[in-house]
This record gives structure tokens, sequence and C-alpha cells, in this order.
């Protein structure tokens, strides 16, 4: 019997009995898949941690949790965070050894969050807008493509700031934003947020209003009336009723992107800038690194745990293997019988079980690909 | 209006010699440096060291101080894709507070000196009920002080190096020149100080406040238009000041009117121009130059 003559033989008897080789060929497909789909979505989601991390050199936050800033800053996830004051971006830029791109991630608009940064952000993470421009003035908006696509929204639309805090209200008010750009898709977390400008979001803060002005005059008590009401409507029309509320040396960002102009910069600002008040300077490729050595730990407990449903899976396998050899013995014996060789017999066993093992990785590939595919890019599960 | 001759012919000698630094644009090989300021001070600065490494352009309009002009969507824009933003800081450039400016291009000349900005009264307001405040202001005018102004030179100079190293020595060279000149100027200002000081000086606006700081000069701003005389609650604001401080000078950027002049002289103010490079198109160099010629008040 030739090899081929044994395929066909094995597919026939396996084809005859589908529905119990299809039973087989799931139940070693199973855990095959599981450790199959986890590493291809570990590897992507560390290499998404580590690209994001290597792009953003330095940090700046106030002190806490190193983790809960750097996803923040890097994946634009709104956290309770302690603020840093705006200076702390002056600071940087003093320094002349680097830029600062300062982000302000308290609120959300229609659920999705609202970054407030400067348009040297667009520039630093290659972000053109796809429609329109950058934000230009204060009530700019830009959307992420994918939160554009998601709210169905373009240029020349409106689009008005959550509630941030129910508890709040004396303070943070909702805005009316225009949208005045889309920016083309990344497939990073650019695309998913509304973005503007960090003079924007100290409107909702409630450190810069708008009213006449009363410093056109000299030193003496004004009191607004009802005509002068405090405006949220930023309407182009009465943008120069604006005004900040007090210094904006001290207005709260969330934390300041560094991009030092090179390794030399980088030391000399982490060493300077962490030794100012109240600012802590975290290196996301070390947070980075420490993230994805505990993906990779709980990879490696989870491959240990594999092996042994693995080892038992095989163990079945083999009993499933010999019962199977015993419930068939008349028919073996059969072949025997009619002519074939005990050789013949053997390599026909070993064929069935072969193609089985073969449906049963092909299986374990579609289905680890269909988990990839279904499960949310690891990049944003931050 | 011999005076006055005198410092129109300062000014057109400084303005001529800065003329006469720029030339033809090189072809270097990245191409001139892209510069926009506001106001016209920093626009004779950049220009000034820049030379013809830098192509400078003042985007508020012409007769347009900049120091409240906003900027249209377009022409922030044109602020986005500057090579470099040179702006006074310090008060000036009020319109561009809330515009979204890049700020790796953004300079700001007064920011190294903060602790001596002036602040700006200004008046208190209150919402409703709420407590009464004012959103804080800053006297400009910074470039009045030589040695703030070599301080703002020096800014420009860091800035344009950072971003063309090649225009290095040149830059340095036109750096020396002009502190030796500030510096010049600041000895001459300091010695005639004493004189100045014995008596409290009027001025027109309120643009003198760095120079008064530096020099320990007591200097009360009597807002005046030059152009008109003045109406009786300007008339009755100056008596006041002349009786209370026996101020003999009025301190004017350009000659007044002549009935304005007379009006002055009549309540025994004599009108002296400084600094007439705070005249639209003149330059810094001048008024500094014009303020060397403060007569010390009168015994």
């Amino acid at each position: 019997m030739t090899p081929r003559h044994a395929l066909a033989l094995a597919a026939r008897a396996l084809w005859h009995s589908r529905g119990r080789t299809l039973l087989t060929a799931l139940a070693l497909a199973l855990p095959l898949a599981l450790p199959w789909a986890v590493h291809r979505l570990s590897d992507g989601y560390v290499q998404g941690l580590a690209a994001r991390a290597e792009a953003t050199p330095l940090v700046l936050g106030a002190p806490g949790s190193q983790v809960d800033l750097t996803l923040a800053a890097l994946w634009l996830r709104p956290a309770p965070l302690a603020p840093l004051p705006a200076s702390v971006a002056d600071a940087v830029r003093a320094e002349g050894l680097g830029g600062a791109v300062p982000l302000h991630l308290r609120y959300s608009a229609r659920g999705r969050p609202l970054v407030g940064t400067r348009v040297d952000y667009f520039a630093r993470r290659g972000l053109q807008p796809a429609q329109g421009t950058h934000p230009l003035q204060l009530g700019d908006a830009v959307l992420g493509a994918e939160a554009a696509a998601a709210l169905g929204l373009g240029v020349g639309d409106r689009i008005i700031t959550d509630a941030a805090h129910p508890f709040d209200l004396a303070r943070s008010q909702p805005v009316r934003l225009r949208v005045v750009g889309v920016l083309a898709p990344t497939g990073g977390p650019d695309d998913g947020v509304i973005f503007t400008d960090v003079l924007t979001t100290w409107v909702v803060d409630g450190l810069i209003h708008g009213h006449r002005d009363p410093t056109r005059g000299d030193a003496g008590e004004v009191v607004l009336g009802p005509g002068d009401a405090v405006a949220l409507d930023l309407d182009p029309a009465r943008l120069g009723q604006f005004h900040p509320h007090g210094d904006l040396a001290d207005a709260p960002l969330t934390a300041v992107l560094v991009f030092p102009t090179d390794a030399k910069a980088k030391a000399l600002l982490a060493g300077r800038l962490g030794r100012l008040d109240g600012v802590r300077v975290v290196r996301p490729d070390q947070v980075v690194a420490q993230l994805a050595g505990l993906v990779l730990k709980l990879r490696r407990l989870l491959d240990a745990h594999q092996a042994l449903v693995a080892a038992s899976t095989a163990l079945f396998v083999a009993l499933v293997i010999g019962l199977g050899l015993r419930a068939r013995a008349a028919e073996l014996r059969a072949l025997v019988d009619v002519g074939a060789s005990r050789a013949a017999v053997v390599v026909l066993q070993a064929a069935e079980w072969g193609l089985i093992g073969a449906l049963a990785l092909a299986l374990a590939a579609a289905g680890a690909a269909l988990g990839v595919w279904l499960l949310p890019d690891p990049a944003r599960w931050t | 209006m011999k005076r006055a001759g005198m410092w129109v012919g300062v000014w057109a000698l400084v303005a001529v010699a800065g003329c006469a630094r720029r030339g033809p644009a090189p072809t270097a090989p990245q191409g001139p440096l892209q510069v926009i300021t506001l106001v016209e001070p920093m626009r004779w600065l950049v220009e000034r060291l820049g030379g013809d490494g830098v192509v400078v352009t003042r985007l508020a309009p012409a007769g347009e101080a900049g120091l409240h002009w906003r900027p249209a969507a377009a022409d922030v824009q044109r602020l986005q894709a500057a090579d470099l933003i040179v702006l006074n800081g310090a008060g000036v450039e009020q319109g561009l507070a809330l515009v979204s400016l890049p700020d790796a291009q953004v300079v700001r000349t007064a920011a190294g000196f903060r602790e001596q900005w002036i602040p700006r009264p200004v008046a208190a307001h209150r919402h409703g009920d709420g407590p009464a405040h004012s959103h804080g202001a800053w006297e400009g005018y910074t470039w009045l002080d030589p040695l703030l102004f070599k301080r703002q030179a020096e800014a420009v100079r860091d800035a344009l190096v950072a971003r063309r190293p090649a225009l290095k020595a040149a830059v340095e060279a036109r750096l020396a020149e002009l502190a030796t000149r500030l510096d010049g100027l600041h000895r001459a200002l300091d010695a005639q100080a004493p004189a100045l000081r014995r008596r409290p000086l009027l001025a027109s606006d309120r643009i003198y406040g760095y120079v008064a700081q530096r020099y320990g000069l007591s200097v009360r701003a009597v807002p005046l238009d030059l152009e008109a005389p003045p109406d009786e609650a300007t008339r009755a604001a100056l008596v006041a000041a002349v009786a209370g401080t026996q101020a003999r000078v009025m301190l004017v950027p350009r000659l007044p009117a002549p009935a304005v002049q007379a009006a002055l002289r009549g309540l025994g103010l004599e009108p002296t121009v400084v600094a007439p490079g705070l005249a639209e198109g003149a330059s810094p160099g001048a008024a500094l130059e014009g303020w060397l010629k403060v007569p010390p008040a009168p015994e």
C-alpha cells in the first residue's frame, strides 16, 4: 500500500464517521488555538507599547502612579491624576534642550476623551488633517479619524463637552466646540479622541471666560451686569471678550510630554526636571518595559498551564487511540483476513490520525486568527 | 520744532544705518529663516541680528501697533507654518494670548526677566455676588530699558542660532555691536539719571515704566491726545498732576500738534519727545537714541 492509497483510504474512513472526526479534531485544536492567540495578541500589545513609548522619551506629571501617568499621557485616557502647573512646560522649554507638549486629559465630549494640547502635538505625532485644519483658536476641535466616523461628525459641525464631574458643577462647565478638522487615520490611540487647544480645556475649567474687558480702564472696581454674562459658546465673533481668569502659568495640566534633542539632553533634562517641586519625571520606555515584563510573566504562566493541558490532552488522545483500536479490533482483523499486511494496517491508522492532527492544526490556526481579529487592537486596551 | 527735527534726524540716521545692513536674500543651503513678529521693535531686532539669514514678516497690518491685534484664522495658519515666531511677551501681543501657537517655534524675548516685569493696575470686577478680582496685566515696552533690551537681543540670538547654526558668527557679531551701543546708552542714561530724579516727570502715555524702573525716575502718566487740544477733563487732570508733582517736563513719543504744545506750555510743561521709535515704522534704536537727548528737569 502506497502512502497515497493509505491517505485516500484514511480520508474515506474519517469522512464516513465525520462527526466523530470533527469532534476529535476540535478537542485537539482548542488547546492549540488558545496559546497561539495569546502569543500573537501579547506580542502585538508589547510591540504597540514599545513603539509608543519609544516615540515619547520623557513624561512629566504630578507625583503618583507612574504607570497611570504613562498610560494616560501616551494613550490619551482620562485618569484621576493630580494636576501639574502649566509653568512646568515653560520650564522645560527654558532649558533649551528639547520641546515640551502639554496634555490636559480631564474632560470628554460625547463620551470621547477631550485632549487639550498645543499644535506641537500634531507635529510630534505626525498627525495631519485629512479635512480642515489643526485647531487655530479658542473653541476649535479636531477629531481623530475613528472618533469622527463613530460620532458622524465632520468639519463645520458642533460638539458639546460632557459635564465632567457631577459634584463639580460650580467650576467645570460644558462648552460648545467647533469641528475645524478631521485627522487622517493612524491606527493608534490618536484616532479615537477629540483634540482641542489646551486653552479651550481651560475654558471648561473656568480659567478662561468671556465678558467685556475691564482692563482697558483705570484701576477701580467694575461690577459686571447681566449684559456681561460669562459666555461659554465660543463663537468666533465673541472670542475678543475672552481672557484668562488669573495667571495661566498656574493652570492645570495632566502631563507634559518632553522631547529632548538627543540622548545627552534626555539625561540632563531627566536630572534637572526631577528636581522641580511637585514634578515626577517618568521614562515611558522603562514603564513599558515593566508592563511588558509583567505581560511576559503572565504569558509564561499561561504557557505552563497550557503545557499541562497539552499533556493531559495527549494522554486523552492516547487513551482514545487505544480505545479506538480496541473498538475497531474486528474491523482491523477483517483487513488482515482479506490480505492486508499488519504494516499496512498500522500505516492506515497512522494516516487517519495524521489527517485528524492536520485538521486540528488548521482549526487551531483559524481559531487563533479569528480570536485576534475579533478582539480589540491590543494597542487600545489601555 | 528744532528739537523735533533733531529727533527725526537721529531716527532717520539709525533707520538708514539699519537698512544699510540689509541686502539681497542669499542662497543659503537651508534658505533664510521665515520669522514672524507682531510688534515693530521685535521686527527691527530680528532683522538687525539675523541680517540676510532671515526673512521677517510683521504680521500685524500697517498702522496697527500689534498690542491688541487679533489674528484671523488665515493669520494663525501663517503663524503655525513659520520657522520662528518672535514675541516680546510681558503683556505685549495680547491678541495672541488665546491663539493656538506652535510653542516650539515661539520665543518670548522678555520671558527671561519675568521678575522685572511691571504689573499694570487694572480695574477689578465681580461676577454677580462673586469676589472682586482682576485678570492681571503687565506693562509692555520693555525694549525702552537698554539692559532689558540687550537681554531680549540675546534671546533672539539664541533662537536664531539654535535654528540656523551656520548664522552663529554673523549673529554674534551683530549682537556684539548692538550690545556695545546699548551699554553706552545705559551709561549715558545712568549719568543723566540723578538730574532727572530731582523732579517728577509727566508722560502722555504709559510707556516709560521700564525706563523709570531702571533709573529710579518718577514718571506719572496722564493720558493725552497729541493731536487735539486737551478737553476740560484732561486739562483738569494735567493741572492736578502739575500741582501734585511740580513737574516741568511732559514726555511724549512724538511732537504734539501746535495747539497741544501751546496748552502744555500754558501749564508750565515742556513737551519733550522721547522714544520716537514708538511711532509706526520707526525703530526702537531710534527710540533709545531719542531718550539720550532728554534734558535734565529745569531747576
